[in-house]
């Protein structure tokens, strides 16, 4: 039993995921001693509200990436399900002489709009086989187009109704709601990847589709489920931007899918799918965070921010395929049987 | 032989724990056509990438036109005038026939292309085989046969003296074989020597001057066809002869009959037609093994694929009584039909994950508990199969991809049975395992039967099909030739006339 149990705690610590774990800490000790404004518990809970929506999306995101595909329009869908939500309840559908909405109705519409967006990101991606880049990509310009269409390319900051920021910005025992509600989807998505049928039959289509189709799993449905979980799961982001700051912007989320896209790749999922790790993700998306944060907090002007960023995905990359191919060597030396 | 024009003398070619081929020696003859044969695995497709510089040998010597050949390169093999024809032709689809011509020998001015001389002629070659091919056409809209006419015009226009056909009539219809067959012997007729390689023997027959016969890496035979014509009699195609020779020696050792249970008909196919077949009709049993044999592209893998739900098909298929309507391959496993497909790799394992992460994946409510996975049943499904088919792993979690080829393939089993199917199918089981997990998996496969499973074994070893099959089905060409019940002294020359063609 010991020895077992030093076996998995050396598997554990020599695993990638808690390497990334450890440059995070860096990143962590770094700022601290750079600036005196990052190590503070305040700033900490804002660097965790930064990455509430990486997270939530970032689920999603994992388990496609895991069967090979992406989806680059969750930042257009998170900011149609933005605006979508705003107009409804400061102001209905007028047009139909619909009256503002209780939250809870618009939110269940707007959820079904995110919904929407990945079933049709499935539908082409299974039925008329389109690359999964090229069929995000359009609904990436479609949602962000109706977005601005919507609202004529204004905010909407006046006449938000009582209540509308509480999801956002109140607390519950001192715990902000934001914190539940990702910590609730992150545990299910992780029990999911574990525990469930889907988690199963996703990883198998991404490491081997055809294998997976002889071993008849239902490979498109899987697919098309997980465009619309992650739909879901972008319009549920959107409708907890518009509840933090307050107000409706069809311009929220522009480059949101690429955030997403680096906390899932610096986690540990590459684009060609197979493995992935929920906690790798969120690992990930508080890498993302913590750097803007603490950029920010050394007054970083916000362009160089993007130069990190990017140069902290190649060192992603780099490090994961080190690991990769090492862990390949070591596993060879061990030997092939005969 | 003085006319040789190509000398193999003593021709080895080792790979790491194998050796492809074992010392081959033969003679090829100017201008003629001369046919390699052999099953999988045989050498023949050794031997060719040796010739046209893919492989370099490991001893031997060859001689072209009397010197020593000894290609570095597919490009220097060319420039000595030895070019190829392979089976997946090396055109350009979305360029024109005129652009094809001159790829990679595009002349320019200040980087603009300018016409090609060249390319005329090469047209005017193309003419002498077809006439309907256009400059202007984008190869596209070709048919294969016209491709391989582009093909061939090119590789004459670059003065080759030797032309290497690799199953040139795999993907032809019946028509456009003659018409190739006919530029073929213009080919010869201007001197060019033809290698001619196919698994089909009336092609053989039909255009070949010498036939060399391939078998585990030795040069089982070298005939004149004219010759072994003569010997063969009134049917030419059925040559057993050449059969023969490219199947070796069968010696029937210990089959041992299943029970089998001819009250209960659990599969019945009835006049099953499709692209490559036509009008299979048979039936199996409870308890039975059913085997299909014929040479390489008979069609055993399409039926296969026919009763698993992939391909379409005309006629009608029986399961248990009930004619099934639906398609694809999760009906076929609803109705109780599995399959272990012939690429191992590529259509079975899910190489990167662990044994236990494998197994279940046919079948995966067998590890759910309360409809969530349930790591300890998985590990009870894994210990079960590792035990009972002896699978030789570091432990359960060890990752598919390093597990000998004889072990990969007991996990595709072991998925396979875990899915608790009534009937299952078996495409080549034991290709390239080792002789002891070969014993091993048609142990696996005589027990099913004990336990009143039907197994379809599809096979092209011979010695697999009689040592365990109750009956055998014979293939020839996407048709049932016989199907015979299997005893101790089964003849099996006439098995090989049978697949072979003759009656």
């Amino acid at each position: 039993m010991s020895t077992s149990m030093k076996k998995n705690i050396k598997q554990f610590i020599t695993s990638p995921t808690f390497l990334l774990f450890l440059i995070f800490i860096a990143l962590n000790v770094y700022f601290s001693l750079a600036t005196n404004r990052f190590f503070r518990v305040n700033n900490y809970v804002n660097i965790i509200k930064q990455s509430t929506m990486i997270m939530i999306v970032g689920c999603g995101a994992t388990f496609l990436m895991m069967t090979e595909s992406l989806d680059l329009s969750v930042g257009s869908n998170l900011a149609l399900t933005n605006i979508v939500y705003t107009f409804l309840a400061v102001f209905g559908i007028p047009f139909l002489g619909i009256a503002p909405m209780p939250l809870l109705l618009a939110g269940g519409i707007v959820i079904l709009i995110g919904a929407a967006i990945g079933l049709i990101n499935g539908i082409l991606i299974t039925r008329f086989k389109f690359e999964p880049f090229i069929a995000t990509l359009a609904l990436l310009y479609i949602g962000r187009g109706l977005a601005l269409a919507t609202v004529d390319g204004q905010s909407i900051r006046t006449g938000i109704p009582d209540g509308f920021g509480s999801i956002g910005n109140d607390e519950l025992f001192g715990i902000p709601y934001l914190f539940i509600i990702v910590f609730f989807i992150v545990v299910s998505f992780m029990l999911l990847e574990r525990k469930s049928v889907l988690g199963k039959h996703a990883v198998a289509i991404g490491a081997n589709r055809n294998a997976a189709f002889f071993s008849g799993i239902n490979v498109d449905r899987v697919i098309m489920g997980l465009y619309i979980m992650t739909g879901v799961l972008a319009g549920l982001a959107g409708i907890l931007t518009a509840s933090r700051f307050q107000f409706g912007d069809p311009r929220t989320g522009v480059g949101f899918e690429f955030n997403v896209l680096i906390a899932v790749l610096l986690g540990g999922t590459p684009l060609s799918g197979g493995k992935g790790t929920i906690f790798g993700t969120m690992i990930g998306a508080l890498i993302v965070a913590v750097l803007g944060n603490g950029l920010n907090a050394m007054d970083v002007v916000r362009f160089w921010q993007t130069v990190f960023q990017g140069i902290i995905l190649i060192g992603a990359i780099i490090f994961h395929s080190q690991m990769k191919s090492r862990g390949r060597a070591k596993l060879l030396a061990a030997g092939t049987r005969g | 032989m003085e006319d040789a024009f190509i000398q193999v003398r003593d021709l080895v070619k080792e790979f790491p724990g194998v050796k492809a081929l074992k010392g081959v020696s033969f003679d090829i003859r100017k201008g003629s056509i001369h046919c390699v044969v052999g099953e999988n695995g045989a050498g023949k497709s050794t031997f060719i990438k040796i010739l046209t510089g893919a492989y370099t040998k490991s001893s031997g010597m060859i001689t072209l036109d009397g010197e020593v050949f000894e290609p570095k390169s597919i490009r220097d093999a060319m420039n000595r005038g030895i070019s190829v024809l392979y089976q997946e032709l090396n055109v350009v689809d979305d360029l024109t026939t005129e652009e094809n011509l001159s790829l990679g020998q595009e002349k320019s001015t200040l980087g603009f292309i300018r016409k090609n001389e060249n390319t005329q002629k090469v047209m005017e070659t193309i003419w002498g085989m077809d006439q309907t091919i256009k400059l202007h056409m984008p190869v596209y809209s070709l048919s294969v046969a016209q491709k391989q006419v582009i093909e061939i015009a090119k590789a004459i226009n670059s003065e080759c003296s030797v032309l290497v056909m690799d199953e040139p009539t795999a993907s032809l219809s019946e028509d456009e074989v003659r018409r190739l067959f006919i530029n073929i012997k213009k080919l010869k007729s201007k001197g060019i020597t033809i290698i001619f390689i196919s698994h089909k023997l009336s092609e053989i027959f039909e255009i070949g001057d010498y036939v060399t016969v391939f078998r585990d890496g030795h040069m089982v035979g070298d005939r004149e066809v004219r010759e072994l014509r003569a010997s063969c009699g009134s049917v030419p195609e059925s040559c057993v002869e050449l059969v023969r020779m490219m199947i070796g020696k069968v010696v029937q050792e210990e089959y041992v009959p299943s029970k089998v249970d001819y009250s209960k008909k659990v599969l019945e196919v009835r006049h099953l037609s499709n692209r490559r077949l036509s009008d299979i009709s048979f039936d199996l049993y409870r308890g039975e093994i059913l085997g299909f044999y014929g040479l390489v592209g008979a069609g055993k893998t399409e039926i296969g694929r026919v009763l698993f739900g992939i391909d379409p098909y005309d006629g009608e298929i029986w399961v248990n009584g009930d004619k099934q309507t639906k398609k694809g391959v999760r009906s076929a496993l609803k109705n109780g039909v599995a399959m272990i497909p012939e690429e191992r790799r590529s259509d079975g394992i899910f190489s990167m994950l662990s044994i236990r992460e494998n197994i279940p994946m046919m079948n995966i409510k067998t590890v759910l508990s309360k409809g969530l996975i349930s790591y300890p049943k998985e590990r009870k499904v894994a210990d079960r199969f590792i035990q009972k088919m002896s699978i030789a792993a570091r432990d359960r979690e060890q990752s598919v991809v390093f597990l000998s080829g004889g072990n990969q393939q007991k996990v595709v089993i072991a998925k396979c049975l875990n899915r608790e199917s009534d009937i299952i199918l078996m495409d080549e089981p034991t290709r390239g395992v080792d002789v002891g997990a070969k014993e091993e998996i048609h142990n696996i496969i005589r027990s099913l039967s004990k336990e009143g499973k039907s197994v379809i074994v599809f096979s092209s070893e011979l010695p697999e099909v009689i040592h365990l099959c109750d009956r055998i089905v014979l293939m020839h060409e996407g048709r049932i030739g016989e199907i015979m019940e299997n005893r101790k002294d089964i003849d099996s020359d006439h098995i090989m006339q049978v697949i072979a063609g003759g009656n």
